[in-house]
């Protein structure tokens, strides 16, 4: 017959065995809740400007419409703004995703902005606000949720540039 | 004004003790096992109301010298024995010889501790609860870094480097420890961050670690806030002891597909050598020993040495004099955050994977003892700490993440009986903190402090404890702060077996340079300077009760406390959203309050199988948000089972549960994906050690190791994926 104190050990033991495996598992998470899209630059290749007077073009999302020049890069910092990996130049079209952290989130001002001078605080320019057509003083806020996967694409007109949000 | 020098005061305190040390006795001494009549070696002997000790060496001799004349009482303590008291009656100038047996004992009890009050006292005697983990426990566990020896301790969490007790510490990006850490006596605390590096203690050379927990300030001063991690080296022997271990081992495969990282099995190993030998009136100990590791995330490894001396001459009968230096140097890849829960064993994209971080750390100091009478001692200490941090790619120096920080310490301490009853603890100390860095800038800090403690023998089975301590803090052009930590606190010995305590003392940090002066990028993060912080204070007060009796059903030592940890000003990292970037900033934040209890139990099941429980529960609470304090747990547990079903076969294994983390910081989320995951953990650590000595005639011993042996995935700080599952073969020689 075994023991009571055996029977101890054997329970605490059989205790620790099931509580001790499993943990932190990445198929309990829901899907990753992303933005992509396409954007199409209006003339092609040939139509963009010249290549040093861009510098870097990213799809940016903002929590809130940013004021002054310096709120893009202190909103990213803020973390109330996101940006894509600076996407490639003086090309037809191009694809972007960015990955939403935090969700659920409300974003109120999603464009594609281009870094257009040396000074990464103050030098940015809106090329493509999403907003209905034919009214980029109207931009479109979107509410992403845990799992969402919204597509939105740009048209860019370097000729034609939406209204500049800064004041 | 006029002042006194401290020069004047320790010539006086030379010249007044001088004239009575030549009134004592000399006690020579075997200890030895009741049941096989062997010696025992590294036996603690004290003489009760004296500051009078000794250790057996390794035929279980021992010398204590400068007796008083008179009527005196031993108190000896061995882990694995019963302790043990015997009444002596000395005359002035006698040489006595006594032999004493130990009867063995499985419970770990009445440990000798020095931490508590800066001089030898039994922990029964402490009115503040106190933790030993000795270099048996570290020895058996086959531990390679000492903050493992830290996680099985009731009541201590360690995330990383980051130690917190009873919950003193939350999240704070690895700097200003609230712990304070010594290594016999010597402040280890960072110039710069303020924070505890491991990495440089010497392992095989720790005796004993003591963890005093609760407010520690009247004796250690800033950084004692939580409490105190103390620890103590071996003394040397006039045996030579010789020992050596090597290890290796590897990390399992993760159970998900995306957090296969390497192609090949990723490994760890290492190398211990350590030799000490007493010769004549010198003793030395000589240790060093390597790290390497592959990690168990990508970008996660790092390559390790370090060493460690120490050097004790025994000038006379009274005076003692010991240096020692150590040192470390460590590269390392820098994991900072995961890159998402998916994705948990690599860093962000953004890492540049050819960079490492270049550590170095090197201390030096020295010790001298004068015993001037069986009960006055005086202690001085010199030593300096330096650190130093770069980043590398290719093997050469990045500019802009670099700091070398000095920490220079000088301390006098005087013991004295004042009365037949009472016994006063004074010292005057003084840190200067010198950091040049470009990511700090070029500072300098200094803290001077003064300290007085008086134990007084009220009754027999009395003994109340009172201190303070003054500390004057500055930083470069900042006004100075001025803090006061007094201590108060009462042992009463119910019966043999049982000891009520209780406890109330103040603590305190100054901020750390890197609190008050970082901007740096971390990460993801950008923190920026705040020289204004306040130092952050708390007040902490326990109740406790210790009893031991064999006389149950089963053998059973248990240890209960309860506390309430009292708040100021903590000073916690947060986001600045009145900046335009939202930088983190260190800043006085909260007020917060700790309540709980601490239960701790050792007992043998059977005769072959001993069992260790510690639990913690706690209400950790931020007082101004009237919410849950942020980065704790409120429960934390741990058992511990060892079981020897053969006298060379030692079977071990340790579960501890730490409960999910309530609250963090939700911000967090938004610049690192899913950084407010968080899981209870479960952790179950086991070990097989086989004696080959009635083998191979030698004192060999292989141990197999396994720790999270059930590959428990949680996180340790926010972001971070705790260590996986891990298994390594070691072979020791002593």
């Amino acid at each position: 017959m075994i023991s009571r104190r055996w029977r101890i050990v054997f329970a605490v033991t059989m205790m620790t065995l099931v509580t001790a495996c499993g943990g932190l598992d990445p198929g309990d998470l829901p899907p990753d809740s992303t933005i992509s899209g396409t954007i199409v630059f209006a003339g092609g290749a040939a139509a963009w400007p010249p290549a040093d007077s861009i510098r870097e073009v990213r799809v940016v999302v903002f929590d809130t419409v940013p004021r002054v020049e310096s709120d893009v890069i202190a909103s990213v910092l803020r973390g109330t703004a996101l940006f894509t990996d600076p996407l490639p130049q003086s090309v037809d079209s191009a694809v972007y995703s960015l990955l939403i952290t935090a969700p659920p989130r409300r974003f109120e001002y999603i464009v594609v902005a281009a870094l257009t001078g040396p000074n990464v605080f103050t030098d940015w320019t809106m090329l493509a606000v999403h907003a209905p057509v034919g009214r980029p003083q109207e931009p479109i806020a979107e509410n992403i949720s845990v799992g969402d996967q919204r597509i939105i694409n740009f048209v860019v007109r370097f000729d034609s540039l939406p209204p500049q949000p800064f004041e | 004004m006029k002042t006194i020098s401290p020069v004047l005061v320790v010539l006086f305190v030379l010249a007044s003790s001088a004239i009575v040390s030549a009134q004592t006795a000399v006690i020579n001494g075997t200890i030895t096992d009741r049941e096989t009549g062997e010696a025992i070696a590294g036996a603690t002997i004290r003489l009760e109301g004296t500051q009078l000790g000794a250790v057996t060496g390794q035929k279980g001799r021992f010398t204590v010298k400068s007796v008083p004349s008179g009527t005196i009482r031993l108190r000896i303590s061995m882990i694995g024995y019963e302790p043990a008291t015997t009444t002596l009656i000395v005359q002035t100038g006698e040489q006595k010889e006594i032999v004493l047996t130990l009867l063995p004992s499985q419970l770990h009890s009445a440990e000798i501790v020095v931490s508590a009050s800066k001089r030898i006292q039994a922990a029964q005697d402490v009115p503040i609860s106190i933790s030993v983990v000795n270099a048996k426990d570290i020895e058996d566990r086959g531990l390679t870094r000492l903050d493992d020896a830290l996680r099985y301790v009731s009541g201590i969490s360690v995330q990383r480097d980051q130690v917190s007790i009873r919950g003193a510490s939350g999240f704070a990006f690895g700097v200003g420890s609230r712990v304070a850490v010594l290594l016999d006596g010597f402040p280890l605390l960072s110039g710069d961050n303020g924070d505890i590096k491991f990495d440089v203690l010497p392992v095989a050379d720790v005796e004993r670690i003591e963890i005093v927990k609760g407010a520690g300030s009247a004796l250690y001063g800033t950084g004692a806030l939580g409490g105190v991690v103390s620890l103590v080296t071996k003394e040397a022997t006039t045996t030579p002891s010789f020992y050596v271990r090597t290890y290796g081992g590897f990390w399992t495969e993760p159970r998900f597909d995306d957090w296969k990282w390497s192609e090949s099995t990723p490994v760890l190993s290492g190398a211990d050598v350590r030799y000490a030998q007493r010769l004549g009136d010198v003793s030395v100990s000589i240790s060093g020993g390597i790290r390497n590791d592959d990690g168990y995330r990508d970008y996660d490894g790092y390559n390790r040495g370090f060493g460690y001396t120490k050097v004790q001459w025994q000038a006379s009968e009274t005076s003692t004099f010991t240096l020692f230096g150590f040192g470390t140097s460590e590269a390392r890849e820098n994991f900072v955050y995961w890159n998402g829960l998916r994705q948990a064993t690599f860093p962000q994209d953004d890492v540049n994977r050819q960079q490492r971080l270049h550590t170095s750390k090197v201390a030096g100091g020295l010790h001298w003892q004068e015993q001037f009478t069986s009960s006055s001692v005086l202690s001085v200490r010199f030593g300096t700490f330096r650190t130093h941090f770069e980043d590398r790619i290719a093997g050469t120096k990045v500019d802009s993440n670099t700091s070398t920080a000095w920490s220079h310490n000088a301390e006098a301490q005087y013991t004295t009986d004042l009365t037949s009853i009472s016994v006063l603890t004074t010292g005057l100390a003084v840190r200067v903190n010198d950091v040049g860095s470009d990511v700090y800038g070029n500072q300098i800090q200094s803290v001077i402090s003064a300290y007085a403690q008086s134990e007084i023998t009220i009754l027999p089975n009395l003994i109340a404890t009172v201190g303070l301590r003054a500390d004057r803090e500055e930083t470069y052009t900042l006004p100075s702060q001025f803090e006061l930590s007094p201590k108060a606190g009462v042992t009463f010995e119910i019966d043999d077996n049982t000891v009520a305590r209780a406890s109330v003392g103040r603590g305190f940090r100054a901020a750390t340079v890197a609190e008050r002066y970082a901007r740096i990028r971390y990460g993801a993060f950008a923190v920026a300077p705040n020289p204004s912080i306040r130092p952050e204070s708390s007040w902490s007060g326990e109740i406790g009760i210790r009893h031991t009796t064999h006389h149950w059903i089963l053998p059973v030592e248990i240890d209960v406390a309860f506390f309430d940890n009292e708040l100021y000003d903590l000073i916690e990292p947060t986001f600045d959203v009145t900046s335009s970037t939202a930088p983190i900033v260190f800043t006085n934040l909260q007020r917060a309050r700790i309540l709980g209890i601490e239960a701790v139990l050792r007992s043998m099941l059977l005769p072959n199988l001993g069992v260790e429980l510690g639990i913690t529960a706690m209400s950790p609470r931020d007082l101004l948000l009237n919410d849950v304090l942020k980065y704790r747990s409120s429960i934390l547990w741990y058992n511990r089972f060892s079981w020897q079903p053969l006298s060379w076969l030692d079977v071990q294994m340790d579960y501890r549960f730490t409960s999910r983390v309530e609250r963090v910081n939700e911000r967090l989320n938004l610049f690192v994906t899913e950084a407010d995951l968080r899981v209870p953990s479960h952790i179950v650590d086991a070990r097989l050690f086989i004696d080959l000595k009635p083998l191979l005639s030698t004192n060999l011993r292989l141990g197999l190791l396994g720790r999270n042996i059930f590959d428990y995935y949680s996180t340790d700080i926010p972001a971070n994926l705790a260590p996986t599952r891990s298994f390594v073969v070691q072979v020791e020689w002593r």
